[in-house]
């Protein structure tokens, strides 16, 4: 339990507010967290944003914000909070790319941080 | 166990989807849909049951707006709540989902607890809202309706935990019969009375319904005992209303203590407090409490046992001589049942009949004594004994049985009994519940020659119009309905009446529950036939009757006796006078298998037969334009004789107020114009018929103030 708490303060999310979303099961949120990278929609929002396709690019991005908020990803969320709104309005801007690249490295991290709660857990 | 409500969720991304559902699904059914037009499609099958919807605003193929106005447009489904589930990232969003038409939002990501608080409040909104499309009020009092009344108090109990409360129900014994003789208008008034009565007394924060025909209900708070004075009060403004004079009305108290029991069942439980005290006089209300509760579950126990008991032989019939009052003969006897239950040892009839009444098996348990009855009447006859009739009660749920014919058909044949020897008792109320179908059942089995014995006599509201209709062999007058009788001689007129007008329709009477020497007396002194009770012979076991049999000289049948008297009833006469001979050739056609009628075409042949037939003449149809107006002299001599032995008239001739008043003037006891349906003559000659038996009883009432006359037909 302490080891899964750490985990979760050491990637920078709330353990508390998560774990209560999934009636605080551990099992549960881990079933979900796979789900959650079996997701397309962060290549989705990577082709769109290539073909220059805003609206697309930002129903993938929602979706991502959505799924990423629910699932507690707190750095991941707030990276993909940064390209939604200016997405959400349709504004052409040249920094999609770098925010794109912020989110890729945040899903690595969250990745990463999915893998250190399985090799935490007993099960 | 309630079924759970149903919620629609519209999401397309499948983590969101499920996530949701988990956190539902506890607390209701869910449905999921990927997107709106799958949405549509499950709404098209489940329509209604779906309870809620909850709507995520960004899908592919069609989004949560169109689906929104796509709902919300439809009548059959813009009353299902909508929420929608937006990412607090813009209020835009939710104002737009708003305007369109959701009732609520929850943001992403889920907080379970928020959207479980949200999704069972609106729910509860929207089911509030729908009841303002419940019938609110009762249209006839203006209380509030049953359907209303239940969601108010479910509401009240629900906002007010801290508060003490009881439901209070009211029941007016015999609702029916107000109905009945003062008619439905007259009965309304009533109804409304007491509604303003409860408005008045319960004070503002009381909940008031009508909560079925006769029946209110109350939910009050809990400030006091609840005293008989309180309640005899209540009845005593009631009585004030026209008409209301016997209204009689029990309450009943349920305290509110378990609040999750359906408002329905505390309902129940205090409409069942108050049934218990039915019939009881000067009680006024009954609490449902531990001895109701323990009373029911000892029903319960009882109705558990009964089929059991009924295999295993528990019942045992008793057998109560009757005998012949004026020389002591035996001349039949009653079956009645006893029940030794091997733990609790011998049950009193007064304790289980009734249950088994209500409850149903009382049709078994009936069947069971036909057979026992019948059983030991064949072995009497084995044995050689004269025959004895026995007689058997027929309950009211037998009647309702449409095989009973034939079970006791089948009963006698397998006994080899002629039907004679059963006499069937039947409750004289179940007469006036029922009387077309009671009359047409009865009548069949007397056809097939068993015969009929009218219980409780006196204790029902039969009118004597009904008494002639029904088929009945023999009266049995409970005396503890006439117990009063013994005690006031002022009106013994009652006792006297009942026994002459029995020998007018030529019925034998049995008195039953004779308890006392003085009793048996009166009996004897004003010539009722047979009684039976404690004070001439206890029920005993059959082989105790048995050896009463022995010892007895042969046994009379008192249902042998109502026989010879209905053979009697056709040889009354009907004196018909009448100078037009086609008349009277109609009058003995329609009238002519109820009576012997002797004609006359004028006076002085008129005169002659009222010498020969004298106290046969039952009644004297008397044309009043005789020849010469010897009709009058005809009257007068039918007044003179009246001074001995009345000889009721019904004068006739063509309508004109004049001969009608002479007639009237020269004693006539009704007038039938002529033309008339010969059906009018034959209720006329009843009526005059009734009427003078009835004062020849009670000469100091006034007939037509009784009831027991019914209608008068002028």
């Amino acid at each position: 339990m302490q080891e899964l708490k750490d985990a979760f303060a050491a990637y920078g999310a709330d353990y508390e507010a998560t774990m209560r979303r999934f009636m605080g099961s551990q099992p549960m949120y881990l079933r979900f967290l796979d789900m959650f990278f079996q997701d397309d929609s962060l290549q989705k929002l990577g082709a769109a944003l290539d073909a220059g396709d805003l609206n697309a690019a930002f129903e993938a991005a929602h979706t991502l914000k959505g799924t990423s908020g629910n699932m507690g990803l707190a750095p991941l969320y707030a990276a993909v909070c940064a390209i939604v709104e200016p997405l959400r309005t349709g504004t052409a801007r040249g920094d999609y790319p770098v925010l794109y690249q912020v989110i890729q490295a945040e899903y690595q991290k969250a990745d990463a941080f999915r893998h250190s709660l399985k090799r935490g857990d007993p099960v | 166990m309630i079924a759970k409500k149903k919620i629609l969720v519209v999401e397309d991304n499948t983590l969101n989807r499920m996530l949701l559902c988990q956190i539902l699904a506890n607390d209701y059914d869910v449905v999921e849909a990927e997107n709106g037009k799958q949405a549509l499609e499950i709404l098209e099958q489940e329509g209604e049951r779906i309870s809620l919807i909850l709507l995520d605003i960004v899908m592919p193929v069609m989004d949560g707006y169109t689906f929104l106005s796509i709902v919300k447009a439809s009548p059959s489904y813009s009353l299902i709540p909508v929420i929608v589930t937006t990412q607090s990232d813009s209020e835009l969003d939710e104002v737009a989902a708003l305007s369109h038409g959701a009732a609520d939002f929850v943001a992403k990501p889920y907080r379970p607890q928020i959207i479980l608080h949200r999704v069972a409040s609106i729910i509860h909104l929207r089911e509030t809202a729908a009841m303002i499309n419940l019938i609110q009020y009762d249209s006839l009092t203006g209380l509030y309706s049953k359907a209303f009344f239940y969601q108010r108090v479910k509401e009240t109990l629900l906002q007010r935990p801290d508060q003490e409360f009881d439901i209070i129900c009211s029941d007016i014994v015999n609702f029916k019969l107000i109905n009945d003789i003062f008619g439905v208008p007259a009965g309304d008034r009533i109804l409304c009375g007491i509604a303003d009565l409860y408005l008045t007394h319960s004070g503002s924060r009381a909940i008031c319904c009508r909560f079925n025909a006769d029946q209110f209900a109350c939910l009050l708070e809990r400030r006091w005992e609840y005293t008989d004075e309180m309640f005899q009060q209540a009845c005593a403004e009631i009585s004030a209303l026209p008409h209301a004079k016997n209204v009689v009305m029990k309450w009943g108290i349920y305290h509110v203590e378990n609040r999750n029991i359906p408002v329905e069942q505390m309902c129940d439980r205090a409409i069942l407090a108050a049934r218990t005290i039915k019939g009881q006089y000067g009680k006024y209300f009954a609490k449902y409490d531990d001895n109701l509760r323990n009373k029911l579950l000892w029903e319960q126990t009882v109705t558990n046992n009964m089929d059991a008991a009924l295999q295993e032989k528990q019942f045992e019939i008793y057998l109560q001589p009757k005998f012949r009052i004026k020389d002591n003969r035996l001349a039949g006897a009653e079956a009645l049942v006893r029940w030794k239950h091997p733990e609790w040892g011998m049950q009193s009839p007064a304790q289980f009949i009734p249950l088994f009444e209500r409850n149903g098996f009382i049709t078994k348990l009936d069947q069971y004594v036909w057979d026992r009855a019948c059983e030991v009447l064949q072995d009497w006859d084995r044995k050689g004994y004269p025959p004895i009739a026995v007689s058997v009660n027929v309950s009211r749920a037998d009647i309702y049985n449409a095989d009973l014919e034939d079970i006791l058909q089948r009963t006698i044949k397998k006994y080899e009994l002629p039907p004679a020897r059963l006499h069937l008792e039947i409750t004289e109320s179940a007469y006036t519940e029922t009387p077309k179908q009671i009359v047409d059942v009865v009548g069949h089995l007397r056809e097939l020659g068993f015969i009929i014995e009218m219980d409780d006599f006196g204790a029902g509201y039969s009118s004597l119009n009904m008494l002639n209709e029904m088929p009945v062999d023999i009266l049995k007058l409970d005396m503890k309905f006439i117990q009063s009788e013994t005690a006031k001689p002022a009106n013994q007129g009652i006792l006297r009446f009942i026994i002459s007008l029995a020998r007018w329709m030529s019925l034998s009477v049995v008195a039953e529950g004779v308890e006392t020497q003085e009793q048996l007396e009166r009996l004897r002194a004003i010539g009722c036939d047979f009684a039976q009770g404690y004070y001439i012979g206890k029920p005993m076991p059959v082989k105790d009757f048995e050896v009463l049999l022995q010892q007895s000289p042969p046994p009379l049948d008192c249902g042998e006796e109502s026989l010879h008297r209905a053979q009697e009833r056709q040889n009354q006469i009907l004196l018909l006078v009448d100078e037009d001979a086609g008349y009277r050739n109609e009058v003995r056609k329609a009238l002519g298998d109820r009576f012997q009628i002797v004609e006359a075409a004028d006076g002085r042949t008129a005169l002659a037969s009222i010498a020969v037939y004298d106290r046969r003449i039952a009644a004297a149809v008397l044309s009043m334009t005789l020849p010469e107006e010897s009709g009058f002299e005809v009257l007068e001599a039918l007044q003179r004789e009246k001074a001995f032995c009345r000889i009721p008239t019904v004068a006739t001739g063509p309508a004109g107020m004049q001969l009608e008043g002479k007639a009237f003037a020269a004693g006539a006891d009704d007038f039938a114009a002529k033309p008339h349906l010969q059906t009018s003559l034959l209720k006329r000659i009843q009526h005059v018929i009734y009427a003078s038996a009835f004062e020849e009883e009670m000469p100091d009432a006034a007939p037509d103030g009784c009831g027991l006359l019914g209608g008068q037909n002028s």
